[in-house]
């Protein structure tokens, strides 16, 4: 188990076609601290430089600048045989040829382990994954979830000093998904190991994560414990990409006092005047007059998700998503939307979140 | 008025049909002059009216020739007449394909030809052709580098010498030296003879020993003549001015380019004795096909080809030495000095042996010569080898001629392949009878529309495989068919010469030694291939899929003119780094020449590993590799555990067929070793070609179909086991 630090990490690729165009920046900076045992989850879109970056600490990249230390080694240039950590691939990356057993079991043989140990650490990995009986099997054999658990079952039995995960669910259907990712956290729980996980899913990173890092083009864009960047997301960017469903955007302009847009009014707002974005979760986005009013809405669609029904539409000239609390309005009814204070989220006109 | 236009509408044709005069075919395999020659005389007796027949040409290539006539006259096809040299006439004559044309002809008008020229077309008495022209080698020299002709061996060698420089390339003589033909003039010139008093065949004599150490001295002592020489290369060499002097025959005055300044003169006398060399005649002579159907005309129109008009003009235009001795005075020696000379030729040659057993007489004797020339035996071993040969191929020979039982054997052929597919059909319509009402018509229109290509298989492939099988049990002598059973596969597997079991393991060590390279070689470059960071790669792929796109046998034949000794590329080339080859004869040794066929078939098989390795290897996710990477694993335990498992599944039908290929790789061997030295490179394919055509009487195909059918055994045998263990490699797999 080790620390993995990120200083002044920045990553480009050249284009080998194109000789004379500019490197395209994949990474654009990256200063990073992970603990010993923590587990990180980097969240963003594609092409954001997550998995570069999980790349990088694995040596299947090399940063272009800056140091990458696993532990207290600086391990810029080595191999990635050397640097003894594990990786769980999106594609499983089973060998098809061999056994689930020679699949776990190769890491250790290609280091010459003595067949012994061999055995009783593939034996006590399987047992953990729930995979004992299917050891003989080849991958061809398995199901989706179980090939996960194959490739997991690879990494924790070098017992490493980091877990790499690479969007391991994606290719997995919803419902398994689900047990996957629960069985990911009771690994987790148990193995107490350091692990960096890349998802583009905003759910794993807040169910999996102790700490949170949302990267777009390149740059971290905030980080910190999930409910942390959930209630108080840095920019408008980690607004829109953490909470389902998406935040609701407005625009405003503040008067020191207050806040006007398009058909609605908004009272005790003290920033400083000029151009404003104001935030709303369809969650704090209610139907009715109870708080701030935000003007009407008129309803399009009305989703019912079961535990909870949300209805959407346009409010002032854009699209806009507010709950149902009481009657479901009709499609095509006009309906009043109010927030409360608390449900605001304010930012600038560069998108950098303001206290009100 | 209009019943009289319809009788002349009528009348027309009938009265074109009653003119169309009956056609005589003439076949023949005259080029350049001597066709123009031919032509222009068979045009103008076209038009002469009161010929009671036209005579229609074909022009066929020599080689192909031969086997044309002795394949097509037996069946009832084939020309009228045609026009051939003489040596082939003995087996011609014994498989009743010529007519006899004693009391055909008048006696007196055979003695407007050569009397040398006649006796050759007579076989166990009996006249079988009309001579035509004669052919035999002379000395051919350039005036520009030899003033005064040699007149004695010696004399030669001297003048040779003068002319000879290693560095440059000149040669003061050049000759075919390695084939028996060309060197029978020294063979005669010493007093030797293939055949003895008795008629049967001897060549382990003093006098051709003693030619033989002649022949050596003039290409390994006195250096004076290159080795591994062929027709176009003594032309070649001519032409450059490269060679001083030459033996060979007329043609090459047609090939040499106007402006060379040649002169022919007779060939020396062999110093110390009081013999002159004395080379192969050919009489070309026009033939009579006993089976046609018009032996009348045809008789006339051979007589009227032989006499003395045509002759005429066939010395005159077609610029050949004629057979008729009374048109060379027509022809002053100023305006054909060299045509002139080789007639002065004529009275010292001697015609080559037209008795069947002459034909198994060449291959040997070509082999001995190579032995010799290359300074591998000497030339008493060497006689004594081919002696041994002969006296084994020659005793098949000599067939009783009893009448076989079983004349009608395609018929039997037939039977069986027809019974075959009968029985066929039979069990496709039980497994149809069982299946289903509905999906009884759904396999009905699947046969239906896979009929014409079943029929096609059937008659392209089935038939001419049964047929293949069948002919083995059977022994060919001109045409002939006795039924011997297993006599065939007996004889072979015997090991009557030993040479069977040879061959056999030759040819498995070839095919193992190949496919191994191949692998390795096309694996190594796919692998090289397959990294994105290489420049240009799609150049690399292009290039180097070029000896695969090339044919075969273009490719065997660079090959081949790339080993030549004193004037390849390869000797060349290695003797630039370093190595000692300048003059090596690659073909001399067994371990060279099988090196030779291996590096020309290497260079044709690895393309096709590497395109099949190169597909395989993209079809290899990278993130297996990533994933072993991050185990811990070295390039090379990737190699092992990721890339090799992954490549089998298409490896494997790529090595069998690979390796079946390279087991019946005729062309690049051939082409390139020939099977020398003495048939040491032969693989099983190139013996049982030269079963079906250098040896036996008229060609033994049953033999050659035998051995066919052992190799088909063979592979598959080999096909069956590989298939199996791929087989448990598939479940292993899995």
């Amino acid at each position: 188990m080790a620390s993995i630090s990120f200083k002044g990490v920045a990553k480009s690729f050249a284009d080998p076609a194109k000789k004379h165009a500019a490197p395209k920046v994949v990474v654009a900076r990256l200063d990073l601290e992970i603990a010993d045992g923590e587990f990180v989850v980097l969240v963003g879109p594609s092409g954001c430089g997550k998995s570069t970056t999980l790349r990088m600490i694995a040596g299947l990249e090399e940063p272009t600048s800056g140091e990458l230390f696993i532990g207290n080694t600086r391990v810029n240039g080595m191999q990635p045989g050397d640097r003894d950590v594990a990786m769980v691939f999106q594609s499983y990356a089973l060998y098809p040829h061999m056994s689930v057993f020679e699949n776990i079991a190769f890491g250790l043989r290609v280091r010459k382990m003595a067949d012994p140990e061999v055995q009783t650490r593939v034996k006590e990995a399987a047992d953990i994954l729930g995979l004992t009986e299917l050891l003989h099997r080849k991958p061809n054999q398995l199901s989706g979830g179980q090939r996960q658990r194959v490739a997991m079952g690879r990494a924790i039995v070098r017992q490493p000093k980091a877990f790499l995960f690479d969007e391991p669910l994606s290719n997995l259907d919803a419902k398994l998904r689900g047990e996957v990712r629960a069985q990911i956290a009771r690994l987790r729980r148990k193995l107490n190991t350091t692990t960096v996980y890349v998802t583009h899913d905003q759910v794993e990173a807040m169910t999996l994560a102790d700490r949170v890092v949302v990267m777009n083009d390149g740059y971290v864009q905030q980080m910190g414990a999930p409910m942390e960047v959930y209630r108080k997301p840095a920019n408008r960017f980690v607004a829109g990409f953490l909470g389902t469903p998406t935040m609701n955007f407005l625009s405003a302009k503040a008067d020191g006092v207050g806040a006007k847009g398009q058909g609605f009014k908004l009272d005790n707002i003290r920033v400083p005047p000029g151009d404003l974005t104001v935030g709303i979760r369809p969650q704090q986005a209610v139907i009715g007059d109870d708080g701030q009013g935000l003007g009407d809405m008129d309803v399009e669609v009305v989703e019912r998700l079961g535990a909870e029904t949300y209805a959407l539409g346009q409010l002032g000239g854009v699209h806009f998503t507010a709950r149902v609390l009481g009657a479901e309005p009709a499609p095509g009814a006009r309906v009043p939307v109010n927030v409360q204070n608390e449900g605001l989220h304010l930012f600038d006109s560069r998108g950098v979140r303001l206290e009100a | 008025m209009r019943r009289l236009w319809l009788l002349a509408l009528l009348l027309i044709p009938t009265l074109a049909m009653a003119q169309e005069r009956p056609k005589i075919v003439l076949w023949h395999a005259y080029r350049g002059s001597e066709r123009q020659a031919l032509e222009q005389l068979v045009t103008e007796r076209n038009q002469d009216t009161k010929v009671p027949y036209t005579i229609e040409l074909l022009s066929i290539p020599y080689d192909a020739l031969v086997d044309k006539i002795t394949a097509a006259v037996p069946r009832g096809r084939g020309p009228d007449i045609f026009i051939f040299a003489h040596d082939t006439m003995g087996d011609w004559a014994e498989a009743g394909i010529l007519l006899p044309l004693e009391g055909k002809v008048e006696p007196t008008f055979l003695k407007h030809f050569f009397p040398q020229t006649v006796e050759p077309l007579l076989y166990r008495q009996q006249l079988y052709a009309l001579p035509l022209a004669f052919k035999s080698t002379a000395l051919v020299y350039r005036t520009d580098l030899i003033k005064t002709p040699p007149t004695t061996t010696d004399e030669m060698i001297t003048l040779a010498k003068a002319n000879t420089n290693a560095e440059t390339g000149k040669y003061g003589l050049v000759y075919e030296n390695a084939l028996f033909y060309f060197h029978a003039t020294w063979l005669f010139g010493f007093g030797g003879s293939i055949f003895n008093s008795e008629g049967r065949v001897d060549v382990n004599t003093a006098p051709i020993a003693q030619s033989l150490k002649f022949a050596a001295r003039l290409a390994l002592t006195e250096k004076v003549v290159p080795q591994e020489v062929n027709g176009s290369l003594v032309t070649a060499l001519l032409q450059q001015g490269q060679a001083a002097m030459a033996i060979t025959g007329p043609w090459v005055l047609a090939d040499l380019e106007a402006n060379v300044p040649i002169a022919v003169v007779p060939l020396p006398m062999i110093s110390g004795t009081q013999n002159r060399a004395r080379p192969f005649m050919t009489s070309e002579a026009v033939y009579v096909n006993a089976k046609g159907t018009r032996i009348p005309l045809a008789v006339d129109a051979a007589q009227w080809l032989a006499d003395e008009h045509s002759a005429l003009v066939r010395l005159k235009v077609g610029r050949q030495p004629v057979a008729y001795e009374s048109a060379w005075e027509s022809l002053p020696r100023a305006d054909a000095p060299a045509l002139h000379a080789f007639k002065d030729q004529l009275k010292d040659t001697f015609p080559t042996p037209n008795t069947p057993a002459m034909k198994s007489v060449w291959s040997p004797m070509d082999n001995a010569l190579n032995l010799v020339l290359h300074g591998s035996a000497t030339p008493e071993e060497a006689l004594k080898e081919a002696q041994g040969k002969l006296e084994n191929v020659i005793a098949k020979v000599d067939v009783p001629k009893e009448e076989g039982p079983f004349t009608g054997f395609y018929l039997l052929m037939t039977f069986l392949g027809a019974a075959t597919l009968i029985w066929g059909f039979g069990q496709v319509q039980g497994a149809r009878a069982s299946a289903h009402l509905y999906e009884g018509r759904i396999t009905r229109l699947a046969y239906l529309y896979s009929f014409p290509a079943l029929i096609a298989m059937a008659v392209l492939t089935f038939v001419p495989f049964l047929i293949g099988i069948g002919m083995g049990f059977f022994r060919h002598t001109y045409g002939r068919w006795d039924f011997v059973g297993l006599a065939n596969y007996r004889d072979l597997l015997s090991g009557a010469d030993g040479r069977f079991f040879y061959t056999l393991t030759h040819t498995f060590v070839w095919t193992i030694i190949n496919v191994a390279l191949h692998v390795s070689i096309g694996l190594a470059l796919a692998l090289l291939l397959n990294r994105p960071s290489l420049r240009g790669r799609t150049i690399y792929r292009v290039l180097l899929i070029i000896p695969w796109a090339v044919p075969s046998y273009i490719t065997a034949l660079i090959w081949k003119g790339m080993f030549h000794p004193e004037l390849g590329a390869v000797n060349e080339v290695l003797a630039r780094v370093g190595f000692n080859t300048k003059g090596m004869s690659w073909m001399a040794d067994a371990l060279t020449a099988f090196s030779a066929n291996l590096i020309t078939n290497t260079w044709l098989g690895f393309p096709f590993m590497m395109v099949v390795s190169l597909g395989a290897l993209q079809s290899i996710s990278p993130d297996l590799y990533e994933a072993a990477r991050l185990d811990g694993a070295s390039k090379w335990q990737q190699f092992r555990h990721i890339t090799l498992p992954l490549l089998r599944p298409a490896l494997v039908p790529a090595v069998l067929l690979g390796s079946v290929w390279t087991f019946n790789q005729f062309n690049v061997v051939y082409l390139v070793s020939g099977g020398q030295p003495d048939g040491k490179t032969d693989l099983l394919v190139t013996d049982a070609f030269r079963w079906a055509f250098e040896r036996g009487p008229g060609g033994a195909f049953g033999m050659s179909a035998a051995y066919s059918t052992l190799i088909f055994l063979i592979l598959l045998g080999y096909t069956l086991f590989l298939n199996r263990m791929t087989g448990s490699l598939d479940k292993a797999l899995e």
